[in-house]
């Protein structure tokens, strides 16, 4: 895996904590605690240690990933890789020497549903006001033969 | 005559069978085990299906029951916890909706699985010499 595919490299001695979102690759060869989330490839090195839950397109696991992790295309955990967390993917490798320990969705339908990233925070939607109410017709009513109100009768919901 | 190596489910005990061995009796707690192979192409239904050997599931196969198998190939359809001391590989037809345990996994592209994975390769054992050998049809 060629580096040059990989703007983005936290390197062996680093350590990160926080929220990291990309639009390209992502190559973690140190520590990093939080959230990542990108569209693009995702790799764990070998000396990689992260513990945080991963969005991703593909992610290419070689070191230790503890939390959840979602790939809209591919998720192959190496040899190497040992990863503790759900797992949601369209595909999924698993080669020998590989530890995964977790939930499994694995299909169409779980990739669809992990689809939508989390999109960029959009500016506060103003509170709806308030709905014009028309105003209701007044109940009419029959009068009943004996000239006092009918009851009106309620249902009882069996729960 | 080929041999394969095989571990017993109940005691851990690995020994070389002949590769057309159907089942036999493990040598450390003499328990039955089964070394066959099975292939499922139509709709079947057991609580457990258990051996040393490998499962196939066609796709045209449908299973409803929980397995305990060495390797599983499947193109069809498992509903049920699976157990393999080897491999899974799950075709691009396939459809597996129960726990797994195993040493490997391979998932296509198109196959769905839905289930708690359990994939922890399996430890390296010291081999014996061949007294431990043993031949039977």
């Amino acid at each position: 895996m060629e580096d040059n595919n990989f703007p983005t490299i936290i390197g062996t001695d680093a350590k990160f904590k926080g929220e990291l979102s990309f639009e390209k690759g992502v190559k973690i060869l140190g520590g990093f605690e939080g959230r990542i989330s990108t569209k693009g490839q995702l790799v764990v090195a070998s000396e990689g240690k992260i513990q945080a839950d991963i969005e991703a397109g593909t992610i290419t696991v070689e070191g230790e990933i503890n939390g959840n992790v979602a790939a809209s295309e591919l998720i192959e955990l190496k040899n190497t890789a040992r990863l503790q967390g759900d797992i949601r993917c369209e595909r999924l490798i698993v080669v020998d020497g590989a530890n995964f320990v977790g939930h499994c969705n694995v299909g169409n339908a779980a990739a669809s549903k992990e689809a939508s990233f989390k999109p960029v925070p959009s500016p506060v939607a103003k509170p709806a006001g308030p709905r014009p109410v028309s105003p209701s017709p007044a109940p009419t009513q029959q009068p009943s033969p004996t000239g006092t109100p009918i009851p009106v009768e309620r249902k009882k919901l069996d729960l | 005559m080929q041999q394969k190596k095989i571990y017993c489910p109940y005691c851990g005990k690995k020994f070389s069978v002949s590769v057309r061995t159907l089942s036999i009796g493990c040598p450390s707690c003499y328990k039955h085990i089964s070394v066959e192979d099975f292939t499922i192409s139509s709709n079947c239904s057991r609580n457990l299906i258990e051996t040393c050997g490998s499962v196939f599931v066609t796709p045209t196969g449908s299973l409803q029951g929980n397995l305990r198998v060495h390797d599983l190939q499947v193109e069809g359809k498992i509903q049920g916890d699976v157990r393999a001391e080897g491999k899974i590989t799950l075709a691009s037809s396939a459809d597996l909706h129960g726990d797994i345990t195993a040493g490997s996994l391979e998932v296509s592209g198109g196959a769905r699985l839905k289930g708690f994975c359990r994939i922890v390769p399996a430890a390296p054992v010291s081999e014996k010499p061949s007294e431990d050998e043993i031949g039977t049809e």
